[in-house]
């Protein structure tokens, strides 16, 4: 698995123009933010990119069969490495640190129960957490209904963002694979993916802000995601890993 | 046609799931098929590396100069503590033998000798019984910490999950078997379940360990590969709980079959040691 260090990377951003759609490359280091000038929030034209930056040569040994073996060290790692993006992920649709605490707790608890079924070769362990913490995150507003405030939607509620554990989040290179392919959708397309990816949005809350018909909706989130998968099941195959069916 | 537009409508279910979540019907329905299974991994796996994605971006984004103010927004927003309390609760869930003994033993070595005989007993009584007082009591708390959470969740299963079916184990040939009883609780709709045991003999994890298999019929001969409902151990003789890892979702379960195997788990189990079973109505 190549990972990569995304604290030293010399970070770069797909910017493409809406009126062009021509895509130009853009490095974020240098960029001044002033104090009352925070990062802002991805626009629909802004993709992420995987960074130039050579891989890590010796990926670091996973953590999990570590955790599920009984070593508290490896626990401690883990929280260490990755409560940060589990804040930045259960906290998006809520302003309650009460309640996202608690969600943060469910996730971890998940977390150790499900340590023993992390395969390397499939997902790194970023991947794998952050998709308990997106299942969580989503039964949660499913059972206490959708609560997302446009407003907690702004970059000044994203935490982790900002914060220096999160650079050292092992963000494999699956998420660079994600970047390189929301690069390659459709500007459209890929602001829907984001309204609910990572903002939370329904489909039905992205028609109506956006004034696609539903049905665009729904077409653009499936065949994001598929692209995406598809993807990943490249990566897996190029490991060796079977994948026994096509996504779609 | 008709299979094609079944995929198609297992392929949107998979899409709703992974971004705003379905409701049970819909992943009872979903969740129903293997293909369903798999587009619902994969369309999560690919959500969880897209959000990845944008978070990666944002926080090189912010890799400025005004950096270290922006981190203090962060820590407003984070509890402080909440690291400690993360560690606290990992350590109490993952703890599987409690200190008693040795910290009674502790306590009498460390009476001390100039007192006296008479008061030197005392003072090792009263710390004998001090420190078992605590640890029984840290016992408890770590008990509750343990096991109250699997507890808590298996009754809120049974509350909420209007499909959710709790099936009484029956003890099979395996000498940890011997005076078994309890239950498991499990929804086909949340791919969730829970297994109490009482009487279940304690199992050392560097020998062996418990593991659950969940069949999707009631003929076990007729599925060699059941669902691995993952490995777990027993530290006392006394009720426990212990949450299902599934590792598929399962559809609709028919059977649940607790082995013994090595440690780890197997893959296949070749269904030798046999401890529980536990059925559903034909």
């Amino acid at each position: 698995m190549t990972l990569r260090n995304t604290r030293s990377a010399t970070f770069e951003r797909v910017v493409v123009e809406p009126t062009t759609g021509r895509r130009s490359l853009r490095g974020s280091r240098g960029v001044c933010l002033h104090r009352t000038q925070r990062p802002r929030s991805m626009s629909a034209h802004e993709v992420p990119a995987p960074s130039r930056m050579a891989p890590n040569p010796a990926p670091p040994a996973p953590l999990l069969p570590r955790v599920a073996a009984g070593d508290p060290e490896a626990v401690r790692e883990v929280l260490r490495r990755y409560t940060s993006l589990v804040w930045s992920l259960c906290s998006a649709g809520s302003r309650d640190p009460h309640e996202v605490e608690d969600l943060v707790q469910e996730v971890f608890v998940d977390v150790w129960r499900s340590a023993a079924r992390y395969d390397d070769r499939i997902a790194s362990e970023a991947t794998f957490i952050a998709t308990i913490a997106r299942r969580r995150v989503i039964d949660r507003r499913r059972r206490v209904g959708r609560r997302i405030e446009q407003e907690s939607l702004e970059e000044d509620f994203l935490p982790g963002a900002e914060d220096d554990a999160l650079r050292l989040v092992d963000v494999a290179d699956e998420a660079g694979l994600a970047a390189a392919a929301l690069s390659e959708l459709p500007p459209e397309r890929r602001h829907v993916l984001e309204l609910s990816v990572v903002r939370g949005l329904t489909h039905r809350e992205i028609a109506s802000s956006t004034g696609m018909p539903l049905g665009t909706v729904k077409s653009h989130i499936r065949r994001g995601l598929s692209e995406v998968s598809d993807r990943l099941r490249a990566r897996r195959a190029s490991f060796g890993v079977e994948y026994e069916e096509d996504a779609r | 046609m008709r299979a094609s537009s079944d995929r198609e409508r297992l392929f949107e279910l998979a899409a709703l799931g992974a971004t705003e979540g379905l409701a049970d019907d819909e992943a009872r329905e979903l969740l129903s098929t293997q293909h369903g299974a798999r587009l619902a991994a994969a369309l999560d796996e690919a959500a969880a590396t897209v959000h990845l994605a944008y978070l990666a971006a944002r926080s090189a984004q912010s890799d400025g100069a005004a950096e270290r103010s922006e981190a203090r927004v962060d820590e407003l927003a984070r509890p402080v503590g909440l690291h400690e309390r993360l560690l606290a609760r990992a350590t109490a869930q993952l703890a599987g033998e409690q200190p008693r003994p040795s910290a009674a033993r502790a306590g009498q070595r460390g009476a001390p000798r100039v007192l006296g005989q008479w008061a030197g007993w005392l003072v090792a009584a009263a710390a004998v019984v001090l420190c078992t007082v605590m640890a029984a009591r840290l016992a408890e708390l770590q008990e509750f910490a343990r096991l109250g959470d699997s507890g808590v969740r298996r009754d809120r299963l049974v509350a909420e999950a209007p499909d959710a079916a709790v099936l009484d184990w029956t003890p099979l040939t395996h000498e940890s078997a011997q005076g078994l009883s309890g239950r498991i609780t499990w929804s086909d709709a949340r791919n969730e379940g829970y297994m109490t045991f009482r009487g279940l003999a304690p199992n050392d994890p560097r020998d062996e360990q418990y593991q659950l298999w969940i069949f999707r019929g009631t003929d076990l001969a007729a599925e060699p590969h059941p669902v691995d409902g993952g490995v777990f151990d027993v530290a006392e003789d006394r009720e426990v709980v212990v949450p299902i890892d599934a590792k598929l979702a399962v559809g609709r379960a028919g059977t649940f079959v607790v082995t013994v195997e090595p440690p780890g788990g197997v893959v296949v189990s070749d269904r030798s040691k046999l401890v529980a079973l536990a059925q559903r109505a034909i």
